[in-house]
């Protein structure tokens, strides 16, 4: 260990902190870091790959002799399959395998009753069509509504009901929360709610499994590389040595991908009964009914405060279904916020819908609408401007900074003072909405870093690259320390053969790889270094590497001359460890978003004008990359804020909407200018400095979408997705 | 889908020929619509035939079944004489799908209902007696305002309106002969078993479309909305042709889109109109007149303001 000082904060508010850093790792970077390649600009390493079509995704992999499988889904939400006759099917030339699950009992649409193997699809869908199902329709519910009704069927046989409290650390205090109200000026209860949003990435889920001499290679689409493999080891009853999964390149996830998945195992195992290469990957019906979604919510909030803007308490009870699952449909409200008390019930409610999965910052997007949506109304009742109502009640030293950035890029001043005062039929508001996320690691990950003798550089791990940059964020961590360009290196990702990674959730995998990537690096360096002042004297702790140069030697080497001078090449292993974390600069990433929106009275239409987002994310890494995450997560904020709904038919419990028309994404023309502002932040946290962004872009903007919305005409729309018709009702005009 | 023969037709007449031979051919134009409908098998035909090599009809006031949206919105022409048409062929669906899309074809899609296009629900016009969007729990949302008795299908085309309010017609191909139809007779109201809107018989084709420039046609507008511009079908469309004597409507022709199971013509809202002067006022009193007896569903009462509100504003777009 040695005793150094570091740097925390950011321009305008700085402190020097000491740290202990652990031997054999390199110093952490603080404000005054000297950096030649971090914090520039760099275009993806992989970039060239995916636009002309040679990235190769799951989708692209067809070993020789390849056939398909799929499974046969119920149309109905709650039935028992009472007999399952596949001999049609099986007669169908070209089916190679079958299965049934007959006695089973379906509960959602969409669960699987039978699978068919097959030579084409073509044949696949033929044989599907050919298997007989009798089902026996049990009663069903599909929507909260309805499943929290009186005497409504419960969903789950092994459960005699379907509302299901649950607790938490924040559930906080009732009887503070009643007094706090007591000495408040003004109390408000509103009823918010929010839809249920599929994730719809554009790869859909599923796999190629293919054995070989008893080792089964999956190449899936997940965010789990490990995962899956582990998993697959275990349902299969294989050693996990013979499982390996590759996910070399992948077409998004959204928290909807981890594990397998029993169409994975159902693709694994008719591989091994056909012996022949097998493919599964959803089809965009399939995609929407099974493979995920955020769950819903209705949040009854009481929030009160003083004149002053004193926030005082917030009662916020929430109902929310996963599907069949009875967790994890709670929201993040209240929060952010400092409040003298805070109360929470939170309601997971069964429905005969497919289980909700993590997405995009689980909770948060859903409970900071109605958290922000309640400030703005607090704000509009006690006659105070709605960003002066948080900065007065926020403690965030970052986000206190961010509100100054992001009030002026979207000239604050031009608001309505007076909610939907605009003249004509189209009518403009600003609006703002603040986020927050977590600094967060996962243990047990290594970066490998191999510099043969020609000084090529390897830097792999077997996590894969989920689309928000990662390669390209080793790449450039990997340059920094060994003075190259980010083309420089190669980086290896998604094979479980190369060392340990993380799933990519909760916006961990770029801020556990790049410690490690850096540290593996910096140990390389070492041994370049020893090697060159063995050879050409010198002192090795002296020996800087820039611009592709070793300086400080007699005579200046350029990068692959000091390779040549080793034995042999070189490997080593980084690692992030929990234990050599530094002390943070503050305890959670922050963000906030100001939405300029205008809106047609007369249609309902909205249209975003404008979105300023401005995100911390402790170091950014690479700037370019990160206003692209912070564009992504700012797109599908707006997508859920205006569009995406899924809709079931309560009568037959079947989706609606299962396809990219009607299950309404916004495209092209929905897209405002979005002004991304990643705010750098030296914060501690780990050797680099770096934290999370894959999520928290997307959770402010649908609250700030919402409050531009009000800002605009005076009305005020308190369920997502704001549509034409809420927007019409709002206005009284239905 | 299910697997089926394919015969690519050299000429409209071989192509009527073969499908009235065979038992449950259908035509396929560019295939935006019917692909779709194969592959959720809602048509399971045991032949397609293609119509995309036959040679097409031209000259003035003559559009081919077969030129694309984007031909249509590219015609200067049209773009001249029939603004309604142009207008309608220019914002719909998306670029690329205009690129390909045919004017036959859309005049002849079919609804977006999406219990008619998901094989695991009953539909009227797939045979059932159920339409779901009526009954208790329906999700009708984009469903008709309009004459849904027993259907409530939108009609999701936007080039039927146009051409409805500029008077055109198609030409018919058929073996037993062939026929002028206006593009009002094309339409009728849903029946019970057949999933398509038009009066076509089993093999007829469209070759054509007619028109005949006048001072009604060259004053005429179409305006629709969408939820989604990027990627949508109309939730209400417009199209409005009015001719003007002096001061006065001598002649209007009003039709709505996506409000109705089939083309929706507000002959109360045309009347409205006539003998008076076109001002905010009278537009508005058109609009009203126009929705008076519409009967919203349960879930799409707004489309009855967001029509009101194209109807005027189109009118106002006229009156100058
Ligand atoms: C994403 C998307 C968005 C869309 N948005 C819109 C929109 O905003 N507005 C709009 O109007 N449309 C829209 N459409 C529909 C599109 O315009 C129609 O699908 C298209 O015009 C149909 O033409 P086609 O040549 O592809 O017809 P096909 O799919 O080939 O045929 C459609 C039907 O017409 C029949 N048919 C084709 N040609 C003839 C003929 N000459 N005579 C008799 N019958 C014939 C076929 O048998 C079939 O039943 C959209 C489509 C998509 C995919």
């Amino acid at each position: 260990m040695s005793k150094k000082k570091l740097r925390l904060g950011f321009e305008g508010k700085e402190k020097t902190v000491d740290v202990q850093v652990p031997d054999g790792t390199p110093d952490p970077w603080g404000t005054d870091a000297k950096l030649d390649v971090v914090g520039k600009d760099h275009t993806r390493v992989d970039g060239v790959l995916k636009v002309t079509g040679r990235a190769k995704y799951s989708y692209d992999v067809h070993p020789e002799a390849m056939i398909f499988a799929k499974l046969l889904r119920s149309p109905h939400a709650h039935a028992r399959v009472v007999r399952v006759d596949l001999s049609r099917a099986k007669a169908l030339k070209g089916v190679l395998y079958t299965e049934g699950q007959e006695g089973t009992v379906v509960h959602y649409p969409g669960q699987h009753v039978a699978g068919v193997a097959a030579e084409t699809e073509e044949i696949l869908d033929d044989a599907l069509r050919l298997i007989h199902v009798e089902y026996e329709v049990l009663p069903h519910v599909v929507t909260v509504d309805a499943a929290r009704a009186e005497g409504a069927p419960p969903v789950l046989e092994r459960r005699n009901k379907n509302v299901f409290r649950e607790r938490g650390r924040g559930d906080g205090d009732l009887d503070a929360t009643e007094a706090a109200h007591k000495q408040a000026d003004v109390v408000l209860e509103r009823t918010y709610t929010t839809q249920i949003q599929t994730h719809s990435a554009l790869e859909t889920h599923g796999c190629v499994c293919e054995w070989k001499d008893g080792e089964l290679t999956i190449w899936a689409s997940t965010q789990g590389t490990f995962s899956v493999r582990d998993s697959m080891a275990r349902a299969l009853d294989v050693p996990q040595k013979k499982v390996r999964t590759i996910t070399e390149h992948m077409g998004g996830g959204f928290g909807a991908k981890f594990g397998i998945r029993y169409w994975d195992r159902f693709c694994a195992k008719a591989a091994q009964m056909t012996g022949r290469p097998v493919r599964y990957l959803l089809d965009r019906k399939e995609e929407h009914l099974v493979g995920g979604n955020r769950p819903d919510s209705r949040q009854v909030c009481k929030f009160s405060a003083k004149k002053d803007g004193t926030l005082m308490g917030a009662d916020v009870r929430s109902w929310g279904t996963a599907g069949t699952s009875a967790r994890a449909a709670g929201v993040f409200n209240p929060g952010i916020y400092k409040f003298r008390a805070t109360y929470k019930e939170t309601y997971n409610v069964l429905t005969n819908t497919t289980e909700g999965r993590a997405f995009r910052a689980p909770r948060y997007p859903q409970g900071v609408f109605a958290l922000e949506g309640m400030l703005d109304e607090i704000a509009e009742e006690i006659g105070m401007d709605p960003l002066e109502l948080r900065k007065k009640n926020d403690v965030h030293s970052v986000r206190l900074a961010q509100y100054e950035v992001g009030a002026k890029q979207i000239g604050w001043e031009r608001r309505n003072e007076r909610p939907g005062s605009g003249k004509g039929p189209l009518k403009r508001g600003i609006g703002m909405a603040s986020g927050l996320w977590h600094h967060t690691g996962r243990r047990g990950s290594a970066v490998r870093c191999r510099v043969d003798r020609e000084g090529s550089v390897t830097l792999s791990n077997g996590a894969q690259d989920i689309g928000t940059g990662t390669r390209t964020i080793l790449a450039v961590l990997g340059a920094e320390e060994l003075g190259l360009q980010p083309q420089d290196i190669t980086v290896r990702l998604g094979n479980t053969d190369d060392p340990p990674g993380p799933a990519s959730g909760g916006s961990t995998t770029a801020s556990t790889l790049g410690p490690a990537a850096r540290d593996a690096a910096w140990q390389a360096k070492q041994v370049i270094r020893e090697a060159v002042a063995d050879a050409r004297g010198g002192d090795a702790g002296k020996l800087d590497f820039k611009r592709g140069k070793v300086v400080g030697a007699p005579k200046d080497l350029s990068f692959q001359q000091a390779c040549g001078l080793l034995g042999e090449a070189v490997e080593t292993l980084g690692r992030w460890h929990k234990g050599r974390n530094y002390p943070r600069f503050e305890e959670k990433v922050a963000g906030c978003q100001f939405a300029e929106v205008e809106v047609d009275v007369e249609t309902g239409h909205v249209q975003v004008l404008k979105i300023v987002a401005v995100q911390d994310c402790g170091r950014v890494i690479d700037p370019l990359l990160a206003r692209s995450q912070i564009n992504g997560g700012v797109i599908q904020g707006l997508s859920y804020a205006l569009y995406e709904d899924r809709v079931m038919d309560p009568g037959t419990g079947d989706m609606l909407n299962a396809n990219l028309l009607d299950y309404k994404i916004a495209g092209s023309r929905e897209m405002p200018e979005i002004v991304s502002i990643p705010f750098t932040v030296s914060n501690g946290i780990n050797s680099v400095g770096m934290s999370g962004l894959g999520e928290p872009p997307t959770v402010p903007t649908a609250g700030a979408i919402a409050n531009a919305v009000h800002n605009a005409i005076g009305a005020r729309v308190r369920s997502l997705p704001i549509t034409p018709d809420r927007v019409l009702q709002a206005l009284g005009v239905i | 889908m299910k697997q089926f023969s394919y015969l690519t037709a050299d000429s409209f007449e071989a192509a009527s020929k073969a499908l009235t031979d065979s038992g449950n051919a259908v035509v396929k134009a560019a295939g935006t619509d019917l692909l779709d409908l194969l592959k959720e098998r809602i048509v399971e035909p045991d032949e397609v035939v293609n119509l995309l090599r036959v040679e097409q009809a031209s000259g003035t006031g003559v559009v081919s079944a077969l030129a694309t949206l984007a031909d249509v919105a590219a015609d200067t022409a049209i773009a001249e004489d029939y603004p309604a048409l142009h207008k309608s062929a220019a914002v719909a669906a998306t670029p690329a799908v205009r690129n390909f899309a045919t004017v036959g074809g859309n005049l002849c899609q079919h609804t977006r209902c999406w219990y008619f296009r998901n094989e695991s629900f009953p539909c009227f016009k797939r045979g059932s007696a159920i339409c779901p969007p009526l009954e208790k729990g329906g999700q009708n949302r984009y469903n008709a305002v309009f004459s849904h008795e027993r259907c409530a299908s939108a009609h999701p085309s936007n080039l039927a309106p146009a051409l409805i309010a500029l008077g055109a017609k198609v030409r018919c191909v058929h073996p037993e002969g062939g026929r002028t139809l206006s593009v009002e007779e094309l339409y009728r109201e849903p029946r019970n078993g057949r999933i398509g809107d038009t009066v076509l018989r089993k093999g007829e084709l469209i070759r054509s479309v007619h028109l005949e420039p006048s001072a009604l046609t060259r004053n005429s507008t179409y305006l629709e909305f969408r939820e989604r511009h990027s990627f949508d079908f109309a939730l209400v469309s417009v199209a409005a042709a009015v001719r003007l004597e002096g001061s006065k409507v001598a002649e209007a022709r009003i039709v709505l889109g996506a409000v109705a199971p089939i083309p929706y013509r507000a002959k109360q809202a045309e009347q409205a109109l006539t003998g008076k002067a076109l001002n905010a006022e009278t537009a508005q009193a058109a609009a009203e007149a126009a929705l008076a007896g519409a009967q919203p569903l349960s879930q799409n009462a707004y489309k009855v303001p967001i029509a009101k509100t194209l109807i005027r504003r189109a009118l106002m777009e006229l009156s100058s």
